[in-house]
């Protein structure tokens, strides 16, 4: 590992003793994943769905376990789609055309089976177990009979000196079929006349995947009888065919034998049809799990997990201190937030709002602290935002984006003590690290306004939107400074992130909100309407963005309800998303409660 | 004529003097009808201009193409779809194939508003159908770029939508090798992260352009690779090389990338061009040498349609012809 003990590594990087080390169990959902069936494991890019998956892998079970490969309670198999390996442009030119569905399962069974092969030639087998003839037989009366049943006409050079070589040898045969495939696809362009003659072997999931593993779970050195788990990493990286022949394998009746464990973005997955029209459904075809959480509280799981995974970095560095003590808040801002709850405490009995005396001193505390820093951006600014509370609030239950943001505070850290044996890290570098990252993740997609600290608005807004951009821009920086606005308010509710559609959004405003979305700005769920008679859409704005607009990301929020005329003035001119001292508008906040999103997930 | 050869546009007349074919990208650009204006007088027998009506397309590209009509009469405009690269290519090989049925011998390719994509597209098909004795790049650098703003607020491109692998260059990336990312960054270092994000490479190896078009963009050169320096540090945990390349020396920046590939060739090398024009052809030229690797484009989310840039004088000329990567092996 490298010497920042918050660095992030690629799940596929690490060997399966770190994984081991660094492995929390995060996600009370874990065991449904590793049970067999059909499973669709979605979450939020950089959740932790692929650090999950490699935790899963055989070398990471036989160290946690202490168990041998054959005597796993399963046997599990990663297949990483890059976002430009398997969807490629040359492929389209089948759309329509020419056995499309074919010959993309032929290419999506060549990169599972690849990896399936070259997982193997890695794996630890029980050298006492290996039995040359046994494999030879696999070899040569089911390997080699479904490959020349595909199509195959070549020879092959097996390496029967162990398991690992004889599966390295049918790696690299995968692989010189992987390179006769690919300039077929490129000679499809190289003339005006069509010709999309195909000569090349076909292999698929039924004909050729599904038995061969079958037969492979046979040899002498493999777990006996145990659930085979395909799973599938970024799947949302897939083309649509591709999907549809993914959604196809999953309707495939393998289970308990093989099970496909399909990992993607919330929202990104782009169908849920078969190559023939039909759509698989949970749980009929397989199950939902979602591993994103959108709130944390320090009750929930991923409030404690997170810092189970920074305590663990912290173990593995040898830094003995806790991570409260290693990100500790800014005492003199921690004592002014305690004499507003003294203050609180003293008025309830008068000015009381809340039904206790400590849902005042939870909901005011913070809110009238920075009211009282002052109007201006500038003072505005002088809120720190450290503290562990702050740091994992601000993540917005993104493992990688708290994990990247403390590498950058040790970094800072170092650089700064011109040392390696950091202790903590300063409330300043907390807050400098966490505002220059919400800058970075925002301002990275929408222009900044000019650097005039008496301006109010931070994001560069227009009364004349030229495209989605601009009007996302301006619907981003309406709802900040509105939510700013309510939370130094006199109102009941103040502390708010999110705002809850009262109508359905019309085709300009869902552009903007899919765009949001997918940019990570928003994250889009589910409440219930004004007239609890059935739900809408809630857009909550990503906590990671509060020290822009000086807003507190801890503890659970409110939302604002919109109706369409008020989103279009906001996206259309971006100065605020309603008149919030409007005395009717005085219910439209409501306060979140965690049923909320019990309900949701 | 050398392999480049920069010349002020009214030069151009003088040093071309065969009968040619014409190929353009009308574009929200003025810079595209610089070399189609200083080309009229040239014997120009067949002209072909490529205009996008795709979901982003622009009156303005419209009407510069009806522009390029004027100038030369006979202009047969082909309408591509910029979100359909399926399209696209398949446009540009009828493009082709016209020109060989017409007997064009010498092609004149104006690149200078091409989006990387069409040109890399266009690179491949030309050198897979071989059927032209020279082929000529022209490329109008800017004058200026983000006219009318202070160098702070510069930009020509927001975000990055998605990346995909361009037609022609799917390379053949090995589970058991690493993904080496090779990115030739620009002004654009925002649309950089996100592409970052969305290979996920392994190794990623970032280059700051030098040695601009035009020496006017010095002072912007300088700014800009001082926010280079700023940027690359938000990717030090990852391992990372940083180079410096030539925005228009492409025999240069060929050399560079190969040599950088040579160093260790068992990795999935993913080469994406994000500068000049002149730089993409160089990453075009390595990728047809080598079919291992894959060449990307990082589609932008929108584009400063306004004030994009403002042509230059000069033209830089560039026969692909000379370049051994471009020659087919017998």
């Amino acid at each position: 590992m490298s010497e920042n003990p918050f660095a992030i590594i690629s799940p596929e990087d690490l060997s399966a003793e770190q994984a081991n080390q660094l492995f929390v169990e995060m996600y009370s959902d874990y065991p449904e994943i590793t049970r067999y069936g059909n499973t669709l494991i979605t979450g939020a890019r950089g959740c932790g769905k692929s650090m999950l998956i490699r935790c899963s892998m055989p070398d990471v079970l036989m160290i946690r376990e202490q168990k041998k490969f054959e005597e796993l309670p399963f046997l599990s198999f990663c297949v990483p789609i890059k976002k430009t390996s398997l969807n490629l442009q040359e492929l389209r030119k089948l759309d329509d055309k020419h056995a499309p569905y074919m010959i993309n399962e032929h290419y999506l069974s060549l990169h599972v089976i690849m990896y399936i092969f070259y997982s193997l030639s890695k794996v630890n087998f029980s050298k006492a177990l290996y039995d040359k003839d046994q494999y030879r037989d696999f070899y040569e009366r089911y390997y080699l009979k479904y490959l020349k049943s595909s199509g195959f006409r070549g020879e092959i050079e097996v390496d029967y000196s162990t398991a690992n070589t004889f599966f390295d040898s049918l790696y690299e045969q995968m692989f010189l079929m992987m390179c006769e495939f690919v300039p077929y696809l490129r000679s499809l362009f190289n003339d005006n006349e069509e010709d999309y003659s195909y000569n090349l072997p076909i292999i698929s999931y039924m004909r050729f995947l599904v038995p061969i593993i079958k037969k492979m779970c046979l040899l002498p050195d493999f777990p006996k009888d145990k659930p085979v788990f395909l799973f599938i990493d970024d799947a949302d990286n897939l083309s649509y065919i591709q999907t549809q022949i993914l959604n196809t394998w999953l309707a495939c009746r393998t289970q308990p034998t093989i099970s496909l464990k399909v990992s993607t973005q919330i929202g990104l997955y782009k169908t849920f049809l078969t190559s023939s029209g039909i759509l698989v459904e949970a749980p009929h075809d397989y199950q939902e799990v979602n591993i994103s959480y959108l709130y944390t509280t320090r009750s929930e799981d991923f409030y404690g997990k997170a810092v189970d995974v920074l305590k663990k970095r912290l173990q593995m560095a040898k830094i003995n201190v806790e991570p409260c003590d290693f990100f500790p808040i800014d005492k003199k801002q921690a004592k002014g937030i305690e004499e507003e709850k003294k203050k609180i405490k003293e008025e309830y009995p008068e000015k009381g709002k809340g039904y206790r005396e400590n849902d005042d001193v939870r909901r005011y505390a913070i809110p009238n602290y920075i009211r009282n820093l002052g109007g201006t951006r500038k003072s505005r600014m002088t809120y720190k935002y450290a503290g562990l509370d702050n740091i994992i609030h601000l993540s917005s239950g993104i493992i990688r984006y708290l994990l990247d943001s403390a590498a950058k505070m040790y970094d800072r850290a170092s650089n700064e003590a011109q040392a390696s044996d950091i202790k903590l890290i300063t409330p300043k570098i907390q807050n400098e690290v966490m505002r220059d990252k919400a800058d970075f993740y925002l301002f990275n997609e929408l222009r900044k306004s000019s650097n005039d600290c008496e301006k109010d608005d931070m994001i560069a807004i227009t009364n004349s939107p030229q495209n989605v951009i601009d009007q996302l821009a301006n619907l981003i920086n309406a709802m900040g400074k509105t939510f700013h606005e309510i939370l130094i308010s006199d109102r009941s509710e103040r502390k708010v992130f999110s705002i809850a559609l009262s109508n359905v959004p019309d085709d300009e405003l869902k552009k903007v909100f899919e765009l949001g979305v997918r940019l990570g700005f928003l994250h889009e769920s589910h409440i219930g309407n004004k007239d609890g008679n059935g739900r809408t859409l809630l857009y909550i704005l990503n906590r990671c963005f509060a020290p822009i607009f000086t807003l507190d990301p801890t503890g659970f929020q409110g939302y604002l309800f919109m109706t369409n005329k008020d989103l279009k003035k906001a996206i259309s001119d971006g100065k605020q998303l309603r008149n919030i001292l409007d005395a009717e508008s005085q219910d439209e906040i409501r306060q979140l409660t965690i049923d909320d999103f019990l309900e949701e997930w | 004529m050398g392999i480049i050869n920069k010349i002020t546009k009214s030069n151009v007349r003088d040093i071309l003097q065969d009968e040619y074919g014409l190929i353009c990208f009308a574009s929200f650009e003025d810079r595209c009808l610089t070399a189609p204006n200083a080309l009229s007088g040239c014997r120009i027998k067949n002209t072909f201009v490529l205009v996008n009506i795709g979901e982003n397309s622009v009156i303005k590209s419209q009407q510069n193409a009806e522009k390029i009509v004027e100038i030369f009469p006979k202009t047969e405009i082909v309408e591509i779809n910029l979100e359909n690269p399926v399209m696209v290519a398949e446009q540009v090989i009828g493009i082709i194939c016209k020109l060989e049925v017409a007997n064009v011998k010498n092609l004149l390719l104006d690149i200078s508003t091409f989006t990387h994509e069409v040109l890399l597209i266009m690179l491949r098909l030309l050198y897979e159908k071989d059927v032209f004795a020279s082929i000529i790049c022209l490329y109008n650098g800017a004058s200026d770029y983000s006219v009318g703003d202070t160098i702070d607020q510069v930009w020509l491109s927001k975000g990055c939508r998605d990346v995909r692998n361009v037609i022609g260059y799917p390379g053949i990336l090995k589970p058991s090798q690493k993904n080496h990312v090779i990115l030739l960054a620009g002004f654009e270092v925002e649309r950089a992260t996100r592409l970052v994000e969305l290979l996920e490479p392994d190794i990623l190896s970032i280059g700051d352009g030098v040695e601009p078009t035009e020496s006017m963009h010095e002072d912007s050169m300088s700014y800009f690779h001082k926010k280079f320096l700023a940027w690359e540090n938000t990717f030090k945990n990852a391992i990372t090389n940083t180079f410096t390349f030539s925005c228009c020396d492409i025999e240069k920046t060929v050399d560079l990338l190969i040599s950088i590939i040579d160093k260790d060739p068992h990795m999935n090398y993913i080469l994406v061009p994000l500068n000049t024009k002149l730089s993409t052809l160089a990453v075009g030229l390595v990728a047809l040498g080598n079919h291992n690797i894959q060449v990307c484009y990082a589609i932008p989310e929108t584009y400063n349609y306004i004030g994009y840039s403002r042509p230059s004088d000069n033209i830089t000329l560039v026969e692909l012809k000379n370049f051994k990567l471009f020659k087919k092996e017998v």
